[in-house]
C-alpha cells in the first residue's frame, strides 16, 4: 500500500488499488473505536438512464441504499456490537459501521447482503409506506426542491436524490437490483478503514471478504444539456403547513468542467471555507439577515454531476421582500464583506479543526469519502486550504457575484 | 467539589475547560440567563481582533442550564491538542484561558438594534421548540439541562436586565473549572481566577410538578420520577441506565401489542438515586384506553426482565457513540462528574453491566411520581 503523509497534519494514510480495480484505503489510529466505509462511487444523481434495457426512475439509488442499510440489517449490526448507517449523496453512497471491535466481521455482513440481494418487492413497498410518506411532511423538502426547480431548467439534480412517496411509485426491487449489478462492483467501489491496525492486518481482513465481481451490464448514459447562464426562476412561491415560513436562497455555479478549467483543485479549496467567511460565521451577513425579521437556518454546498449551487436556508417572521432585498443587495458584490484578517483566523481555524476531526475514525473517514467524490486525498485539501492565498479567494467571490441567483418562498 | 477539577481521556486530540458560574434562582431570571449565554456567543463571532479560533481552533461557547436550586453559566473553551502548530512567541492554551475570562468580562454589545435584532431571533428559535419531553425536561429544572424559558417574558427584556445579569456573573463568587482531555505536562487550568465558593454536587428539587401545556407540542408525553440503590460510580451509573432502558424496551412492546401505540422512550439519572423515564406518543395524544397502564403502581409490576439482553446491546452502542463523539464523551462525564460519581483515570473506562446484576437493580427501583405534558392551553 502506499503511505502517504499530506498537509503536515501527522496523520499519515495507506492507499491501494486493487487488481479487480476495488480501492482501499486505511487511516490508522490508535484509538479504541474502528470505523469502516464502503463508498461507491454512484450518488442519487445523475445515473444511467436504462441499465439492461430497464428504465431507471428517480429516486432508485436511495431507495436501494435503504434496501441494503434495512432494518434487519443494522439488527443484525447490533448484534455484532456495531453501529450500521448509510447515506446517499448526489455524487456518492455510503455505508459506514463502528464498533470498539473487530470491524470485518460487521464489514462481511454488509458485503455478504450486497453479493446476496435480499430485499424483496415487498420490503420495498414497506420501506415506502413506513418512511417516505412520514418525510413527506418535513418543509425542508420541498423548500429545497423547490429552490432547486427553479434554478434548473433540465438537469435531473431538480428532484434532490429523495424522492416523494408519490414518486417512489414507480420504483421497483427489479430496477434496484439492476442499479445494484452496474453500480455496486469492485471498480466503482472504495472499502476505507480507520482504527488501530497495520496495512498487512488490514489486507488480511479484507482478504476474507466478498467483493462483488465486475459485471458487465448494458447503459444508456443519460443526456442533457443544462443552460448554466441563466436560471428558470428568479422567485416563486409555494405553500405548505408551517409555523414559520421559510425562504430558500440559491446561487446557481457554471458547468464544473468549466469551474474546473478556471481553479483547478484550489476550486476544492475554496469551497471548504466560502460558507463559514461568507455566510454562517460573516457578522455583517448574520447582523443583515437579523435585521429582516429573519435567521440563517441552514447552508451547504451541493456537488453533483456538473452542477454545483450554494444554497442557503432562513425562517422568516414576515414578508420575505426585505430578506429577498438585503440577499440581492449583499450579493452584488462579495468582496467587500471579505476582511483579510477574519479569512487568515478561518483559515487557521479549519485547519485546526481538521485535527479535531481526524482525531476520530468515524468524522475522519466521513471528511475522506466527501474529498473522494472530487477525487482528492481529504488530508491534502486540508494542507491546500491552510495555503489559500486571499487573492484566489477574492477572485472566486468576485466571480460568484456574477453567478444567477433564485429564491422560493413557502409561506 | 474543588475550584479546580480534572477529567482525562485520552481518546481525543482535543481539550476543554468548562468555566461554571453559579447563580441563584432570586438573583436572576431563566429569560435573562439564557439570553445572555446567546449574546456572548454572538459577541464571539463578532469580535474584531484576538479571536479564539486562531489559537488551536479555539472555540468559545455560553450555555445556560439548571443546576441544583439556581443556575449555572458555562463558558467552554475548547482546544486542539497538536504538534503540527509552532508558536514562537505566544502560548496558545495560555492565550486560550484568557480570553475565555474576557470573553465574560469584556460583556456584550449594547447596541439598541443589535440588541433588538438578536432578541427577535432567539425569540423565533424558541417558539419553534415543540417537543413536550424536552418541556417536561426544562419544566422540572432537570439539572444541567436548557432552561424553560416563556416567551412573554423573553421578548419584553430590556438590556438593562440582561446588564444586571450579566454583572451578576461577573461577580459571582460560586463556581468552579472543569478540564476534560489528555494529560497534560504543564497544568491546564493554571492561572484561572478562583472562585470564592466551590459547587456542590447536583441535587434535583421539582420545581414544577403541574401538568404542563402548549398549544404547538407535536405529541404528548409522560414521565415517571423513579427511586433506586444509591450508584457511587460510572459502572453503576450505567447498570442503572441499562435497567431503565430494559424497562423502557418492555413498556414499548405492551404499548405496541396491546395498545397499538407507537411510542418513544427517554431517561436519565438526575441524582445518584432518582431517574426520570419518560414516554412520548408520537402519533400526537396519549390514548385514552392506555391510562391504566400509565398509573405509577402499574408500572411498577411491568416486568423488564426479557428485554434485558436488547437494552445490553443498546448500550454497547451507546459506548461506541461515546467513544466516537467528543461533544458527547465531554457531556457524559461532566454528568458524572455533577453527580459526584466516583471516577476512573479514564472517564471512559466503563464496562456494560452483566446480567445478574441489572437484574437486581429491578428490585430497588420505586415509582414516586408521574409528570405530563400534553396539547393545548397557552404558549408557554
Amino acid at each position: 500500500m502506499i503511505r502517504s503523509d499530506l498537509g503536515h497534519l501527522n496523520c499519515p494514510f495507506y492507499e491501494e488499488k486493487l487488481d479487480n480495480g476495488l480501492r482501499i484505503l486505511l487511516y490508522p489510529r490508535k484509538t479504541k473505536e474502528t470505523s469502516a466505509v464502503i463508498y461507491i462511487n454512484q450518488g442519487g444523481y445523475p445515473h444511467d438512464e436504462e441499465i439492461n434495457s430497464s428504465k431507471m426512475p428517480f429516486g432508485v439509488a436511495y431507495l436501494l441504499e435503504k434496501m441494503v442499510m434495512s432494518d434487519k440489517t443494522v439488527d443484525q449490526l447490533l448484534q455484532a456490537s456495531t453501529i450500521g448507517r448509510s447515506h446517499t449523496d448526489f455524487s456518492y453512497t455510503l455505508f459506514q459501521l463502528d464498533t470498539l471491535g473487530d470491524v470485518f466481521a460487521p464489514l462481511k455482513i454488509v458485503m455478504d447482503k450486497i453479493a446476496n440481494i435480499d430485499f424483496t418487492e415487498a420490503d420495498v413497498d414497506e420501506f415506502k409506506r413506513q418512511y417516505l410518506v412520514a418525510k413527506d411532511e418535513n418543509p425542508f423538502t420541498p423548500s429545497i426542491k423547490g429552490l432547486l426547480n427553479n434554478m434548473y431548467f433540465i438537469s435531473p439534480i431538480r428532484n434532490g436524490y429523495q424522492p416523494t412517496y408519490e414518486e417512489s411509485v414507480l420504483i421497483h426491487a427489479s430496477a434496484m437490483k439492476k442499479f445494484l449489478l452496474r453500480y455496486y462492483i469492485a471498480k466503482e467501489m472504495t472499502i476505507m478503514v480507520s482504527g488501530d491496525m497495520t496495512p498487512s492486518q488490514f489486507k488480511e481482513g479484507l482478504s476474507k471478504l466478498r467483493i462483488p465481481g465486475n459485471i458487465t451490464t448494458y447503459n444508456k448514459e443519460l443526456k442533457f444539456e443544462e443552460d448554466y447562464s441563466k436560471v428558470k426562476d428568479t422567485y416563486s412561491t409555494g405553500r405548505f403547513e408551517v409555523r414559520e415560513s421559510t425562504l430558500s436562497f440559491g446561487i446557481k455555479l457554471p458547468k464544473r468542467e468549466k469551474l474546473y478549467e478556471n481553479y483547478g483543485q484550489l476550486l476544492f479549496d475554496i469551497y471548504e471555507v466560502v460558507l463559514p467567511i461568507l455566510y454562517s460565521e460573516n457578522p455583517e451577513f448574520l447582523t443583515g439577515v437579523r435585521s429582516t425579521d429573519s435567521y440563517l437556518d441552514g447552508c451547504s454546498l451541493i456537488q453533483g454531476g456538473e452542477d454545483t449551487s450554494i444554497i442557503l436556508t432562513f425562517k422568516t417572521k414576515s414578508s420575505p421582500n426585505a430578506l429577498v432585498t438585503f440577499l440581492t443587495d449583499y450579493h452584488a458584490d462579495l468582496t467587500k464583506h471579505l476582511n483579510r484578517d477574519r479569512f487568515s483566523d478561518y483559515v487557521k481555524f479549519y485547519y485546526a479543526d481538521s485535527i479535531r476531526l481526524l482525531s476520530s475514525p468515524k468524522k475522519a473517514l466521513l471528511c475522506f469519502a466527501k474529498a473522494y467524490a472530487n477525487s482528492v486525498p481529504y488530508t491534502a485539501i486540508v494542507g491546500q486550504v491552510s495555503k489559500l492565498s486571499f487573492s484566489n479567494f477574492k477572485t472566486f467571490l468576485k466571480e460568484l457575484s456574477t453567478y444567477p441567483r433564485s429564491a422560493f418562498f413557502i409561506k | 467539589m474543588n475550584s479546580q477539577n480534572y477529567l482525562y481521556s485520552d481518546s481525543f486530540s482535543e481539550m476543554t475547560i468548562k468555566r461554571r458560574i453559579y447563580l441563584t434562582k432570586e438573583s436572576t431570571s431563566p429569560e435573562r440567563l439564557a439570553f445572555l449565554a446567546y449574546l456572548l456567543n454572538d459577541s464571539q463571532v463578532k469580535k474584531n481582533k484576538d479571536r479564539v479560533s486562531s489559537y488551536l481552533g479555539g472555540k468559545i461557547v455560553f450555555d445556560a442550564v439548571y443546576y441544583g436550586d439556581g443556575y449555572l453559566l458555562t463558558a467552554s473553551l475548547s482546544q486542539v491538542i497538536t504538534k503540527a502548530f509552532s508558536y514562537l512567541f505566544v502560548d496558545p492554551f495560555k492565550k486560550g484561558r484568557e480570553l475565555l475570562i474576557k470573553a465574560l468580562s469584556d460583556g456584550f454589545s449594547q447596541d439598541k438594534n443589535v440588541f433588538s435584532g438578536l432578541l427577535n431571533e432567539f425569540v423565533m428559535k424558541n417558539r419553534k421548540k415543540n417537543s413536550s419531553y424536552d418541556s417536561i425536561r426544562s419544566g422540572l429544572g432537570v439539572p444541567l439541562f436548557s432552561l424553560s424559558l416563556d416567551i412573554k417574558a423573553l421578548s419584553s427584556l430590556s438590556v438593562f436586565d440582561v446588564l444586571n445579569t450579566l454583572r451578576e456573573c461577573q461577580e459571582a463568587t460560586t463556581g468552579d473549572y472543569l478540564y476534560f482531555g489528555p494529560a497534560m505536562k504543564n497544568d491546564p487550568l493554571l492561572g484561572l481566577p478562583p472562585f470564592k465558593n466551590d459547587l456542590s454536587p447536583i441535587s434535583f428539587h421539582v420545581l414544577n410538578d403541574t401538568p404542563i401545556s402548549s398549544p404547538y407540542f407535536s405529541d404528548e408525553t409522560v414521565s415517571y420520577l423513579i427511586s433506586f440503590g444509591k450508584v457511587t460510580d460510572h459502572n453503576d451509573f450505567f447498570m442503572i441506565e441499562t435497567a431503565l432502558e430494559s424497562l423502557s424496551l418492555a413498556l414499548k412492546s405492551i404499548c405496541d401489542k396491546q395498545f397499538h401505540s407507537q411510542i418513544e422512550t427517554n431517561h436519565f439519572l438526575l441524582t445518584t438515586d432518582k431517574a426520570i423515564l419518560a414516554l412520548t406518543f408520537k402519533t400526537g395524544r396519549i390514548p385514552s384506553n392506555i391510562m391504566s397502564l400509565l398509573k405509577t403502581n402499574a408500572l411498577i409490576s411491568v416486568d423488564p426482565t426479557p428485554y434485558v439482553d436488547d437494552a445490553i446491546k443498546i448500550m454497547n452502542v451507546r459506548k461506541i457513540e461515546v467513544f466516537s463523539d467528543y461533544d458527547d464523551a465531554f457531556s457524559l462525564a461532566h454528568r458524572g462528574y455533577s453527580l459526584g460519581l466516583k471516577l476512573s483515570y479514564d472517564i471512559l473506562d466503563y464496562e456494560v453491566p452483566k446480567k445478574e446484576k441489572i437484574q437486581a437493580a429491578f428490585k430497588s427501583m420505586t415509582v414516586l411520581q408521574s409528570y405530563t405534558a400534553k396539547k393545548g392551553g397557552d404558549e408557554r
